[in-house]
């Protein structure tokens, strides 16, 4: 039996409600024009963040004197920057040594991350917070013994040198990371495959390293970044010419004082676009290392 | 269920034999023994990349920050480096500029909570818009520091666009007055950092439960009060990390950009302690000072590291 | 201590779902009335509208007789218990039942007051200090009413407080809520999915199903009389068994006919429902409440016309009663009852099963055949094609 149709009772003794309390006039019209004022200050960020990067394209396309008179376009800072910056040799550099970096990396990382997250075993628990507080050492705090170190190994000026150090500095991070990764993966799948007789090791390639792919393409895509875009480390491991990133290329032809504004604008571009190209493709990625970076 | 457990029952499956129950015994320390051997050889590798590559220059530097050292010989002075540096003028005009610089921090930290409030009401292309915000974080400091250096310069975009709108007596040139170009070396460094902290706290919106928010739209609150006494006190835990990785980037990963900008210039002005350390050695050739502040930069961002840790801890009553 | 209206309220999404369709219903000062359906029914909506927390479609919500689809939650003088409770974590248990009065402007020893007097009837006074997480289930959950009754608001909304306890608590906290909504006499809207809890706690109970209101009755009416096949289906545990039958002229009398089977239909039974006479000769749905079946040989004196034999397929023990499940026979392919909600209630089963509740003296077994004396008086009729209740 449902309740008999009702008719509103007419305003009873209670106070009448302001119309500002009752949301305005229009709620629903209130609410869109909230939601435009929003979309508005958000175009204004956009804008304030990307404005530089329209700016660097467009004076790389000018000659100096174009540049400064903010009028007209051409390609000849480009062809100059080639002049002047080898370019490919050093995206090439750049390449080689971001990506031998990252798999030194990833192999270290993994296995390690692994083995402090599911392999417990007397005094892990001390080490993994040992290799996880080498991230708060500085770069700079390091970088003068490890200098003469290096050095009397014979290691600088070769890529092996500088491969090592990125290596170094982006294993605790990365550790990190796996580790918290791995924590998330059942225990049972680990005690499946032991009871079915692989030892811990293949258990680890062949059960948790392909289940932890996610994690390893946030750990890449966030050395990759942090490796190419880096500078002191080239500049002191790798100052000759011919091996240098492409990173330290541009910072040397800015300091260098030869070149026009346009073509370090040029320069910046094709150095600045690798690391660009990785972050739109892989996107999601660094959010959710970030995520898992600061979650449990 | 603890490995352990799973050791004692791979144990029991393993086929029985004569004298099972001692083969159980040994099976069970055995396969614990297997586990300790292949967490020791996979966490190997890395332990001594850490050791070798970081933990051993560390206490290098320890050594060397007590010596003259032009980088060939090393003599030793002894603890006495420590006063000399810290009575050094120049040491404390650095310290300053770093203190500075920290004072840009709560607006590395407030602009970003704003943004992410703002891409957190889904408004139509928030996901676009959140793309573009974190752009920056892909570009080196180095790209960044260029395209700094073109907007505070003389003829540069800030000055131009100061004229445009009318205000040409502002015009100035930043990078070359001291303070000025601190300011605009924060600035640039608010800049760089709004798309990282931008996301940090866009992921902590997201894991808000809506329901305490709804609890306070039902109580009374209107949205300001929401924001500020509901929304801000659950976002703690991220604005510390963000402070952290805020801090952490302030003191060390400046470097390049100060590099491009203004070389550690005019001055002393923007020469804050990491470029201070590379200055050191590196141009000045006086490497065991140079090691000598890399040592006081360590210790700078233990204590903070520390401090965050203890500030976190109290509050919870609970660990990590 | 209000009167909410709900005109004809509806809620459609964007994408086209319709969550809650043209729901009416009048709950009067004091009431608590409960909200019931399964999973998706719409009741957690429609709550959330009452709330202010989802806008009305079309419809209006009139609170103490002033519509207030426009008003903003705050402005309703509502006080809503959500199921995840929503306590503040980094307030203490005070502050967190203080939260509301502080912005509303009502003073210190004001609410010093409020909050301890609430503390007092919660017995939550020893926890004050502590902060939720310090709690256990059952102390957040009173700690969430604790702030909602401090508001001492027109009506409370309660959105499933009670489904995140463990089942001893559950029972507990139920019969504290409904003591507390009496002493407090505040208007209240109930939602949940436990039909248990909708019959213990609700004046009135309303049941819904994908957005539409199927029946609103006291409970025991709902149980007597339910109004359809889903209300006979969805009250009631173990739920009230639903045969395909067919009425026919027997000697003196209507009978229901079934699997094979013959039951007399009592004259009594016939004219309290005269709209059964339009059924003679057709096809309908019986509906026999598992209470309603015994074993015939504990009875003194069975009426041999209410007696039906049913092989037995399952014998489940509870201890204080036996469930007996018997099968009836084949399900025909033909008659589907496509009502809404009618397909669930009647389960496409190829054996047609029918469950009896037993006192524990019984000795039937499984496997064989058991006498099964019917409550002929506690008959249930429907529509074949409509799934409505045959009645008066």
């Amino acid at each position: 039996m449902t309740a008999a149709p009702v008719t509103p009772a007419p305003p009873g003794p209670g106070q009448p409600e302001p119309a500002a309390a009752r949301g305005g006039p229009n709620p629903r019209a209130r609410r869109r024009l909230m939601s435009g004022w929003v979309f508005f200050l958000m175009a204004v960020v956009a804008v304030v963040m990307l404005y530089p990067f329209y700016y660097l394209l467009d004076n790389a396309f000018r000659t100096q004197k174009q540049f400064d008179q903010q009028n007209g376009h051409s390609l000849s800072s480009w062809t100059q920057l080639f002049h002047q910056l080898p370019v490919g040799q050093e995206t090439l550099n750049s390449l080689l040594i971001c990506v031998a970096s990252i798999v030194i990396i990833l192999i270290v990382s993994t296995s390690a991350g692994f083995a402090f997250a599911k392999l417990r075993f007397r005094g892990s628990g001390m080490v993994f917070l040992l290799v996880v507080a080498a991230l708060m050492v500085p770069l700079q705090s390091i970088i003068i013994p490890e200098y003469v170190n290096l050095s009397k190994v014979g290691l600088i000026n070769t890529y092996l040198g500088a491969i090592l150090v990125y290596a170094a500095l982006g294993t605790p991070f990365a550790t990190f990371l796996m580790a918290t990764y791995y924590r998330g993966i059942s225990d049972d799948l680990i005690e499946a495959a032991v009871m079915d007789g692989l030892g811990y090791e293949r258990t680890f390639l062949r059960i948790a390293l392909p289940l932890s792919l996610p994690a390893i393409a946030t750990v890449a895509v966030l050395q990759f970044i942090q490796i190419w875009d880096d500078l002191l480390v080239a500049l002191l491991f790798l100052p000759n010419p011919g091996q240098r990133t492409i990173t330290f290329g541009l910072a040397a032809l800015s300091a260098g004082r030869t070149s026009t504004i346009p073509v370090l604008m040029a320069g910046s571009f094709v150095s600045a676009v690798p690391a660009i190209i990785v972050y739109l493709i892989f996107q999601r990625y660094l959010v959710r290392g970030l995520t898992l970076g600061m979650g449990k | 269920m603890s490995l352990t457990e799973a050791e004692q029952a791979g144990a029991a499956v393993s086929p029985p034999r004569r004298g099972a129950s001692r083969r159980r015994g040994a099976g069970r320390s055995r396969l614990a023994a297997r586990r300790r051997r292949a967490g020791i050889l996979l966490s190997l590798p890395a332990v001594i990349m850490v050791v070798a590559l970081l933990g051993l220059p560390i206490g290098q530097a320890v050594y060397y920050s007590m010596t003259t050292w032009d980088g060939i010989t090393a003599t030793w002075i002894g603890p006495s480096t420590y006063t000399s540096a810290l009575t050094d003028p120049i040491f404390w005009r650095v310290l300053e500029n770093n203190g500075l610089l920290l004072l840009a921090i709560p607006f590395a930290i407030g602009i970003p909570l704003g943004i992410a409030a703002l891409l957190n009401e889904h408004v139509r292309g928030w996901r676009l818009f959140r793309s573009v915000y974190f752009l920056p974080t892909a570009v080196s400091w180095v790209v960044i520091g260029m395209v700094a250096v073109q907007f505070f310069a003389l003829n540069g975009l800030l000055n131009r666009m100061l004229a445009d709108v009318g205000l040409k007596s502002l015009q100035t040139n930043a990078l070359a007055g001291q303070r000025s170009a601190l300011v605009a070396l924060a600035i640039t460094f608010i800049w760089s950092m709004l798309g990282t902290n931008t996301i940090i706290f866009l992921t902590g919106l997201a894991t808000l439960d809506p329901t305490l928010l709804e609890a306070a739209r039902v109580d009374g609150l209107n949205r300001r009060q929401i924001f500020f006494r509901v929304t801000l006190p659950l976002l703690k835990r991220f604005v510390q990390f963000s402070f952290v990785i805020t801090v952490i980037s302030a003191f060390s990963a400046l470097f390049s950009l100060i590099f491009v900008m203004t070389s550690g210039g005019p001055g002393f002005g923007t020469t804050t302690l990491e470029f201070f350390v590379y200055q050191s050695a590196f141009s000045n050739g006086d490497f065991g000072t140079g090691a000598l502040y890399g040592i006081i930069l360590f210790v700078i961002m233990i204590v903070v590291g520390l401090v965050q840790l203890r500030l976190i801890r109290s509050e919870d009553g609970e660990g990590w | 201590m209000s009167r909410i209206v709900l005109d004809g309220i509806t809620k459609q999404y964007p994408d086209g779902t319709t969550a809650v369709r043209s729901l009416q219903l009048d709950v009067g000062d004091g009431e608590l009335l409960v909200l019931v359906g399964p999973s998706g029914c719409g009741k957690t909506t429609a709550l959330r509208m009452i709330a202010g927390l989802e806008e009305v479609t079309s419809g209006t919500i009139l609170i103490d007789g002033r519509p207030v689809n426009d008003v903003e939650p705050r402005h309703r003088d509502i006080a809503m218990v959500f199921q995840s409770y929503a306590l503040y974590p980094h307030l203490s248990v005070f502050d967190n039942i203080a939260f509301s009065l502080k912005y509303r402007k009502v003073a210190k020893p004001e609410i010093r007051r409020r909050v301890e007097e609430a503390a007092r009837i919660l017995e939550l006074e020893e926890h004050l200090q502590r902060k939720p997480r310090q709690l256990s289930g059952g102390q957040r959950q009173r700690v969430a009413m604790g702030r909602a009754i401090v508001r001492q608001p027109r009506a409370f909304l309660m959105d499933e407080p009670l489904s995140n306890l463990d089942a001893k608590l559950r029972v507990q906290m139920r019969a504290e809520i409904a003591r507390l909504q009496r002493a407090l006499g505040v208007t209240t809207i109930y939602v949940t999915h436990d039909q248990t809890e909708a019959m213990t706690l609700g004046t009135r109970v309303a049941v819904l199903n994908r957005g539409v209101l199927q029946q609103v009755a006291p409970p025991q009416e709902l149980y007597r009389r339910p109004a359809n096949l889903f209300v006979a289906g969805f009250i009631g545990s173990p739920s009230m068994n639903l045969l395909e039958a067919r009425l026919e002229r027997g000697d003196g009398g209507a009978d229901a006919v079934f699997g094979g089977h013959r039951l007399r239909v009592p004259a009594q039974v016939m004219s309290e429902r005269p709209a059964l006479d339009g059924y003679l000769g057709r096809d309908l749905i019986l509906g026999i409440r598992p209470e309603n079946l015994e074993d015939a040989s504990l009875l003194h004196d069975p009426d041999p016309e209410s007696v039906i034999e049913l092989p037995v397929e399952l014998r489940e023990e509870l201890g204080s009663e036996v469930h007996v499940h018997c099968a009836v026979g084949e399900r025909s392919g033909g008659a589907q009852v496509e009502t809404a909600g009618a397909a669930e209630a009647a389960e496409a089963l190829r054996k047609v099963l029918l469950v009896a509740t037993m006192d524990p003296r019984t000795t039937v077994k499984e496997g064989e055949a058991a006498k099964i004396a019917v409550n002929l008086a506690a008959l249930h009729f429907f529509d074949p094609d409509t799934g409505e209740r045959i009645g008066s």
